[in-house]
C-alpha cells in the first residue's frame, strides 16, 4: 500500500465519521429550533391568554439556542457555509493558495484545540451550578461545548488532509461533494 | 494588551479564513504572544455567554419565518398583488420587482432571501418581456437591499444586541429610510424605463382584480402589522414577536394557503437552523472580539486617531460612511456590524450623535454593501439565480447604487428622517 492510498483511506474514514456526525448534529439543531419556537409560543400563550407567566421557558429556549449553534458548527465548517472573504486567496496561483489554506487550517485546528481544552474545565465548573429555573446541572447543558469543539477539530483534520493531498496529488479530487456552493436561501 | 491581534485578524480575514475563526484566532495568538494564556478561560465564557441571550433569539425566529414565507407560496401571492397595482406602468415588471421587495421586506429581514425568492420568479419573467438579463438581475439585487432596512431586520437585531440599543426603536428608525430607498429605486427605474423604452407588461388591472389579489396576500401582509404593531406597542418583545411570526407563517403556508406540505417542513427547519447557527456562533465570537477591543483600548485609539484628523462631526460622518462603504465591499453586513459597531459607535455617540441615528446609518450602509462588488452576497445569489456574470450585474447596478448612496447621505445629514418616528413612539 502506497502512502497515497493509506492517506486516502484515512480521509475516507474521517469523511465517514464527520459526514455522519455533522449531519446528525445539524438535524438535531433543526429539531431544537422547532422546540424553541414551540416553547416561546407557549410562553406567549401563557402570558397573554392565561395571564400566567411561565418561569422556565426563556432559560430552556436559550439553552436550546446555544446547543443549536454548536451543533451546526461542524456541518457549516465542513460544507464551507461560514462567511469568509475568499477573493484574495482565489486570485493566488493554485499551489500558493493551497499552502496558504494549509496554514489557515492549522491555525483553526490550534484555536479549536485550545478552546476544547478550556471547555473541559468549563464543563467541570458546570457540575457545581444548577440551572436557575429547571433542576438540571449546568454541566449537562455545557456538554455541547466540548462536543462542538471536538467535532470541529475532526472536521479541521479532514479538511487539512484534503488540502495537503491536493498539494501532493493535484490530479486527485479531494473536494467534499456539495461544499462551498451558495445554497439558495442562505 | 497590544494591538497585534487586530493586524493578525485583518491578515487572516484577507487570507480567507472564515470570519468566525479569525475572530478567535487573532485574539488567541495575541494572548499567547503576550504569555497570557490564562485569559482563554475568559474568552470561552464570553463566547458562550455571548450567545446565551433571549433578545438574540429573535434572529433564528425571523430566519425561520422568512424561510417559511419563502417556500410557502407567499412570495407568489405578493408578486401577483404588486403586478395588479403597478404592472401596467412602463417598465412595470421592474417596478413590480421593487414593490415586491418592499412588501417582502415587512415579512423577512434578509436581503439574500429576498433575492433568491423574487429573483427566481421575476428574472425569467422580465427576460421574456424584453428586458436584458443583467438589468433584471441588477434590479432584483438592488431592491433586495430594502429587506434588512425595513423592519423586521436581522442586521438591526444584531446591532441592537451588540450595542445595547432598543430593537423596537431601531425598527421604527429604519422604516422611513427603507421607504426612501424604495421610492428612489422606483424613480430611477421609471427614468431608465423611459430612456431605454422598456415594455409595458400588462394592461391596467381592474379594481376587482386588485381586490382579489389583495385578498390572496392579505394574510401575508398582515404579518408586518402583527409584528411591528406588537413590538412598537410594547405588547410583545421582539423575540416573542419573531416566534409568533414564525408560528403564523407556518399555519398560513401549511394550513391556509396549503402551499407547503408537512413533509417539506424538515428541510425548512434544517435550512433555518444552519443559517441561524452560523450567525449565532459568529455573534459569540464577535462578543469575544468586542471584549478584546475594550480591554486593549482599541476603540479609544481609533477614536483618538479619527478625531485627530478633524473634530468636525459632519466630516467624520462622511469619513465613516466612506469607510463603511469600502468595508461593505469586502465584508458581509452581519460581521461588519458585529466587529465595527463596538469600535465606531462610542466615538460618534461621544460626539453627540444619537445612538439610534448612528445605528441606522451604519445598518443601512453595510446593508447596501451586500450588493457592492467584489464581495456582495446578494450579487452572488442574483448571479446564481439568473446565470448572469457578477461583473455585468454590478455594472448595470451603478445607477441604483447611486440612489442608495444618496439615501445613506440624506439620512446621515438629516437626522429627522430616522429619528422622527422613534421620537413619536417614545424610543428616543
Amino acid at each position: 500500500m502506497t502512502a497515497h492510498t493509506a492517506m486516502d483511506r484515512v480521509i475516507t474514514g474521517l469523511a465517514r465519521v464527520n459526514g455522519a456526525v455533522s449531519v446528525w448534529a445539524r438535524n438535531l439543531a433543526a429539531g431544537l429550533l422547532m422546540a424553541m419556537t414551540a416553547i416561546v409560543l407557549v410562553q406567549v400563550f401563557f402570558r397573554y391568554v392565561m395571564n400566567d407567566s411561565l418561569g422556565w421557558t426563556e432559560e430552556v429556549a436559550k439553552m436550546m439556542m446555544v446547543w443549536s449553534a454548536f451543533l451546526v458548527a461542524p456541518w457549516a465548517y465542513r460544507m464551507g457555509s461560514n462567511v469568509a472573504i475568499d477573493m484574495f486567496a482565489a486570485a493566488l496561483p493554485g499551489r500558493t493558495r493551497l499552502v496558504l489554506e494549509t496554514g489557515l487550517t492549522l491555525l483553526v485546528l490550534w484555536v479549536v484545540a485550545m478552546f476544547f481544552a478550556e471547555s473541559l474545565a468549563f464543563w467541570q465548573r458546570g457540575l457545581a451550578i444548577t440551572a436557575a429555573t429547571v433542576p438540571v446541572r449546568m454541566a449537562w447543558v455545557y456538554t455541547v461545548v466540548p462536543f462542538g469543539f471536538a467535532a470541529l477539530f475532526l472536521v479541521g483534520c479532514e479538511l487539512l488532509l484534503r488540502t495537503v493531498m491536493t498539494l501532493v496529488n493535484p490530479r486527485g479530487d479531494y473536494a467534499i461533494p456539495g461544499a462551498g456552493v451558495i445554497r439558495e436561501g442562505e | 494588551m497590544s494591538l497585534t491581534y487586530f493586524w493578525i485578524f485583518i491578515f487572516l480575514l484577507a487570507a480567507g479564513m472564515p470570519v468566525v475563526f479569525a475572530l478567535l484566532v487573532g485574539p488567541g495568538l495575541s494572548l499567547v504572544a503576550d504569555d497570557q494564556q490564562v485569559f482563554f478561560k475568559a474568552l470561552l465564557s464570553r463566547l458562550y455567554n455571548g450567545m446565551d441571550s433571549f433578545p438574540l433569539m429573535a434572529v433564528p425566529f425571523f430566519i425561520l419565518a422568512g424561510e417559511l414565507m419563502n417556500s410557502g407560496g407567499i412570495t407568489r401571492a405578493i408578486v401577483r398583488f404588486a403586478q395588479t397595482m403597478i404592472g401596467h406602468l412602463r417598465g412595470g415588471l421592474a417596478q413590480m420587482n421593487i414593490l415586491s421587495s418592499l412588501l417582502f421586506a415587512g415579512l423577512s429581514g434578509s436581503a439574500v432571501a429576498d433575492t433568491s425568492a423574487l429573483g427566481k420568479m421575476l428574472i425569467p419573467a422580465m427576460e421574456q418581456n424584453g428586458y436584458s438579463r443583467r438589468f433584471a438581475a441588477a434590479v432584483t439585487a438592488a431592491s433586495s437591499v430594502i429587506g434588512p432596512i425595513i423592519p423586521p431586520s436581522g442586521i438591526m437585531i444584531l446591532y441592537a444586541f451588540i450595542m445595547n440599543v432598543s430593537v423596537a426603536g431601531l425598527f421604527a428608525a429604519g422604516l422611513i429610510p427603507g421607504l426612501m430607498v424604495s421610492v428612489g429605486l422606483m424613480a430611477m427605474t421609471a427614468w431608465l424605463a423611459k430612456r431605454r423604452n422598456y415594455p409595458v407588461a400588462a394592461r391596467k388591472a381592474t379594481w376587482g382584480e386588485r381586490g382579489t389579489a389583495f385578498r390572496e396576500t392579505f394574510l401575508a401582509l398582515l404579518t408586518p402589522v402583527i409584528l411591528l404593531g406588537g413590538i412598537l406597542a410594547g405588547i410583545f418583545t421582539p423575540t416573542e414577536a419573531a416566534a409568533v411570526a414564525a408560528g403564523y407563517a407556518l399555519i398560513v403556508s401549511v394550513f391556509v394557503l396549503r402551499s407547503l406540505k408537512l413533509a417539506d417542513l424538515p428541510a425548512v427547519f434544517v435550512s433555518a437552523a444552519v443559517q441561524s447557527g452560523v450567525i449565532l456562533l459568529l455573534v459569540g465570537a464577535a462578543v469575544v472580539f468586542a471584549w478584546i477591543i475594550t480591554v486593549s483600548g482599541m476603540a479609544q485609539s481609533i477614536a483618538g486617531g479619527m478625531t485627530s484628523l478633524t473634530d468636525n462631526v459632519y466630516l467624520l460622518l462622511f469619513l465613516v460612511n466612506m469607510f463603511l462603504f469600502i468595508v461593505g465591499m469586502f465584508l458581509d453586513a452581519g460581521p461588519a456590524i458585529l466587529i465595527l459597531g463596538p469600535v465606531l459607535a462610542p466615538l460618534f455617540i461621544g460626539l453627540g450623535i444619537d445612538p439610534l441615528h448612528f445605528a441606522v446609518v451604519m445598518c443601512v450602509n453595510v446593508t447596501v454593501g451586500l450588493a457592492t462588488p467584489p464581495m456582495g452576497l446578494v450579487l452572488f445569489v442574483s448571479s446564481a439565480v439568473s446565470g448572469e456574470k457578477v461583473e455585468r450585474i454590478a455594472m448595470e447596478m451603478l445607477p441604483f447604487l447611486a440612489v442608495e448612496v444618496a439615501v445613506i447621505f440624506l439620512i446621515t445629514y438629516f437626522p429627522a428622517l430616522t429619528m422622527t418616528l422613534p421620537r413619536l413612539l417614545g424610543f428616543a
